[in-house]
């Protein structure tokens, strides 16, 4: 699981892994599945927040107001997880033991990691983060875009929608006599609000019009007639 | 052209010449901007044709590894943006 269906996209700092849970630091580049296997925690986190896209309900206090974290209770352990809405990611930032009044107790052990600028993902992360997308969406690309392709010829006229690898909202329809095939691409990344990047953009375009000389690529300001949506770009070319 | 419209905020300096544009050539600021984005992109096609290109090349080739390389290309500008919208307490 990935993100793509709406729910939120599970990740894990690489600090936490680590030092919390005592996986090796290059575990950060597991998929979530393979990750539940190998701690309850993880398997918790992914089934009551990720898959359920629920940030949490408990807030944890002492967080407040700066990092708005929820407490995911695992038998005696406590994740602090934390819903990163601009990346539609759910981080889990830190897991500790409960000991009321004890100085490791993990809400003071969160609050100890946050004082020190440790709690929220790094820069790291979020390059690990980045990177994680990219074999999802060019699958999508080989795969699903031929898949619509062939869906909006078989239905001219007609406009089908879809996404590549369930971050890129894309419609797509071919008009007949002259044949002409339209993409429109959304430029939020689902979920989330982060602006697919430029060259993404292009990608996907690429993928749909693949016999395109660049030099014939054009912007187009409709779909088939159709309005566009607020945050969609389109692109079409006559096709064979 | 597409009659609806929605607002881009420009640099204050360049307010100026785009009425001073829009009046020699009785045109309104929007038809000009129109125009001149369209010559911004066809004089930086080349930029966009590389990007495209490369990409049709993967996927005729069916080369996942290549198309999953070139998704990354921008990971670090997109990484620098997320790092953006975090809280400021960290």
């Amino acid at each position: 699981m990935e993100g793509g269906r709406g729910e939120l996209i599970p990740r894990i700092t690489r600090r936490c892994l680590t030092d919390d849970l005592g996986l090796p630091a290059d575990s950060v580049d597991l998929p979530i599945d393979d990750l539940a296997n190998a701690s309850d925690v993880i398997a918790a986190f992914r089934d009551r927040r990720a898959g359920m896209g629920s940030p949490g309900q408990e807030p944890i206090r002492s967080l407040l107001p700066d990092v708005v974290a929820f407490s995911l209770h695992v038998g005696r352990r406590r994740g602090a997880t934390w819903h990163h809405r601009e990346a539609g990611v759910i981080w889990l930032l830190a897991v500790g033991y409960h000991r009321e009044g004890h100085v490791d107790d993990a809400y003071v052990y969160f609050e100890r990691l946050k004082a020190a600028g440790r709690l929220l993902p790094d820069r790291d992360d979020m390059l690990a983060f980045v990177r994680s997308q990219g074999p999802t969406l060019a699958r999508s690309l080989l795969s699903d875009v031929p898949r619509l392709v062939t869906t909006a010829r078989e239905h001219p006229g007609v406009i089908q929608s879809g996404s590549i690898g369930g971050r890129i909202r894309v419609r797509i329809v071919c008009e007949a006599d002259p044949a002409m095939l339209t993409v429109a691409i959304g430029q939020r990344l689902l979920p989330g609000e982060m602006p697919v990047p430029a060259d993404w953009l292009v990608r996907v375009a690429a993928a749909f019009l693949p016999d395109t000389p660049p030099e014939r690529l054009s912007v187009a300001f409709d779909l088939a007639g159709h309005e566009l949506q607020h945050d969609e770009i389109a692109f079409c070319d006559f096709v064979a | 052209m597409a009659v609806r419209t929605k607002p881009v905020r420009i640099f204050e300096s360049d307010h100026a010449p785009l009425r001073l544009l829009a009046e020699l050539e009785r045109r309104s600021p929007q038809e000009v901007f129109h125009a001149a984005l369209a010559e911004y992109l066809e004089s930086h096609r080349d930029e966009l044709a590389a990007v495209f290109t490369e990409t049709q090349r993967a996927i005729a080739a069916g080369d996942l590894d290549a198309l999953t390389a070139q998704l990354a290309a921008s990971a670090e500008a997109q990484a620098d943006a997320l790092m953006a919208t975090l809280p400021e307490s960290r």
